[in-house]
């Protein structure tokens, strides 16, 4: 069954690079002295967090883990700073992934926990919903094909006798 | 992973009980079929209980008590109202269905009708549509079946889908049209019973003020009414609903199987009745953030906050609820694609001229084969069931207005009807890859209104409605 959710949820794999930054050479070999020299990131359970989006519209996204453990005692850790100084920590009972929903606007920052150990990478995921604009032209087109379709069947209707 | 709370003993138990009462009402009930009628359309003889009850079971499907708390969870408050807006297509069925039986006492299928008032090539445009819808349909319900004894009693998916598949193909099979109407009416029992008395233990279980102050902590935007993709997905699944309904033949059969007085009286009844369905199976989902939930598939909400709210009890309730939900749409959903292909391929393509005898056996060999290609494609597990389900979206909106139009107006062409579906079915598509699954139908009626008021006008070739039930009637048997 986890290889169904992992089928179903297709990866990104994020890595803490966001979207919006182009992985350079000299960007790359940072990152890389940084990684081997954050011993948090590399515990001694070292999972690999991805999610099935970087940039949502619907504000929704799926949150996976590498190898496929049980969950039981992980947290996964959200924040919208980079340096998770105010995290929301959500448990993750047993399960293999996680669905987010519900988040407005921003860039959200996740990574697993355990015993308050770091024990993933840190992945973000950039939450931009659709325009108000965009969504009302669909709400009024909507509205204006529903009401022709009444009034064609009370029209149809009234033309037939039925 | 082990998040289940009944054990996957009760879950096997529940589905053997069941599945086995199912398929012995089959069995009984197929024993009265006498003839192609029969087993097709009940007999053209169905009253309005048995009526009621059966529109209102096959549109309480998986979609509604799997999907509609997906959709909550994803979409919020404004995802669970859309849902029920899904009633809409019922209540506008009931009109439609009456003048369907008035112009086609004798017809079979929707196909029939499509075909006498638009040609052939808007007949195989419209069969393809029809049966991609319900490939679609299909497959969803396969896989919700899966998914449900999954997430309740960690029973493997491919287990459960395989025994709930096997269980609706042999009842249907055995007992055709009647069996289904017969057990949906027994199912429509429990779902409304069942429903009942899972709304009252989450209002029992659950404090709202928790829920709220928590959803608009952790998810706002489940709580706000200018939630983007929520407000496009109002009308989406307004017409979404609209366009399964009035194209598929699941609703056209039953038309052509109720009384004459019965159809319009049953729709609308079975409309307002589904109305709170989805109402409450999409309010348990916004508990998922008080209880702690995480949940791997937003399509596994509904079960994993039913079963922790209300314990191994409520589990097995919601178990027999959504076992029965899912069973009345799979097996209406076999009978009716079965007629389809039989009365409109190989009636209407390979074996021009078959015997009813011939039409009956094929037919019995279609919902084998059906079930089959289901089973098949339910086991990738390719998808969540709303994306899966608002992909056929964009085919089924775009037949909204050729059914419509064709029905009441002499100036609708066939070559308009074939355009319009095409066009809208591509533009469907392109919003669904290019914005989201939200938009799809809005996109697909909207083009297909478009291109068949357009053509139409510019043909301007009015049709004769007089001709159209004798000319069924003959082609019906020798299409």
């Amino acid at each position: 069954m986890h290889g169904a959710y992992a089928q179903q949820t297709g990866r990104v794999e994020g890595g803490i690079i966001r979207s919006s930054q182009r992985a350079t050479p000299l960007f790359c070999v940072s990152w890389l002295i940084l990684l081997a020299t954050n011993t948090s990131v590399w515990a001694a359970e070292n999972l690999s967090l991805s999610a099935s989006t970087q940039l949502s519209n619907e504000g929704y996204f799926v949150l996976n883990w590498q190898p496929e453990v049980d969950a039981a005692s992980f947290t996964l850790e959200q924040s919208s700073r980079e340096d998770f100084s105010t995290p929301v920590s959500r448990p993750l009972g047993a399960a293999s992934a996680i669905t987010i929903t519900g988040l407005s606007d921003g860039v959200y920052y996740f990574r697993l926990s355990r015993d308050e150990q770091v024990i993933s990478n840190t992945i973000s995921v950039t939450v931009e919903h659709h325009s108000l604009e965009r969504a009302a032209s669909f709400f009024f087109l909507g509205l204006a094909l529903f009401v022709t379709l009444i009034l064609s069947i009370l029209k149809g209707n009234r033309q037939t006798g039925i | 992973m082990n998040y289940s709370v009944l054990s996957p003993g009760v879950a096997i138990v529940i589905l053997i009980v069941f599945g086995l009462l199912w398929i012995a009402f089959g069995y009984f009930l197929g024993r009265q079929n006498k003839n192609l009628e029969d087993y097709m359309l009940a007999g053209r003889n169905v009253g309005f209980a048995f009526a009621a009850a059966t529109a209102m079971a096959t549109w309480v499907t998986s979609n509604t008590t799997m999907t509609a708390p997906q959709v909550t969870y994803e979409l919020g408050v404004w995802g669970m109202v859309g849902y029920s807006l899904g009633a809409v297509g019922l209540l506008m069925f009931a009109p439609l269905a009456r003048r369907i039986k008035r112009l086609l006492p004798h017809g079979f299928t929707s196909g029939d009708f499509i075909r006498e008032r638009f040609g052939v090539a808007a007949w195989r445009v419209f069969l393809l549509i029809s049966l991609f819808y319900a490939f679609g349909w299909l497959i969803s319900l396969g896989m919700a079946g899966g998914i449900l004894v999954n997430a309740l009693s960690g029973v493997p998916y491919h287990v459960g889908m395989t025994v709930i598949l096997l269980v609706c193909v042999s009842y249907t099979l055995l007992g055709g049209l009647r069996a289904v109407i017969a057990t949906d009416f027994v199912q429509t029992i429990i779902i409304i019973t069942g429903v009942v008395f899972i709304a009252y233990l989450v209002v029992d279980n659950v404090g709202f003020e928790q829920m709220h102050s928590d959803l608009r902590n952790e998810r706002p935007m489940l709580l706000d009414l200018l939630f983007p993709a929520a407000i496009m997905f109002l009308f989406n699944n307004l017409l979404f609903g609209v366009g399964e309904i009035f194209h598929s033949n699941v609703w056209w059969s039953r038309a052509f199987a109720f009384r004459e007085d019965t159809g319009a009286r049953a729709y609308f009844v079975a409309g307002l009745f589904w109305i709170p369905v989805p109402i409450v199976a999409g309010f348990i989902a916004l508990a998922a953030p008080t209880l702690g939930i995480a949940v791997p598939s937003s399509d596994m909400v509904g079960p994993l906050v039913a079963g922790q709210i209300l314990g191994t009890t409520g589990a097995v309730v919601v178990f027999i609820v959504v076992f029965s939900a899912l069973a009345s749409s799979l097996d209406s959903l076999l009978a009716a694609t079965a007629d389809l292909i039989t009365q409109d391929i190989y009636r209407g393509h390979i074996h021009r001229g078959a015997s009813d005898e011939q039409c009956l056996r094929a037919g019995r060999y279609i919902i084998v084969g059906l079930g089959l290609m289901t089973w098949i494609l339910c086991l990738p597990r390719l998808t969540t069931l709303a994306s899966l389900l608002y992909f056929t979206g964009a085919f089924v909106a775009s037949a909204i207005w050729p059914i419509v139009f064709g029905l009441y107006y002499r100036w609708a062409t066939g070559t308009a009807a074939t355009l319009s579906m095409i066009a809208g079915t591509v533009c469907g598509l392109l919003a669904y890859f290019l914005i989201g699954y939200y938009v799809a139908a809005v996109a697909s009626c909207a083009v297909s209104l478009l291109v068949i008021v357009l053509v139409s006008r510019w043909q301007d070739k009015p049709f004769d409605f007089d001709s159209l039930a004798t000319r069924a009637n003959q082609e019906t048997n020798n299409p």
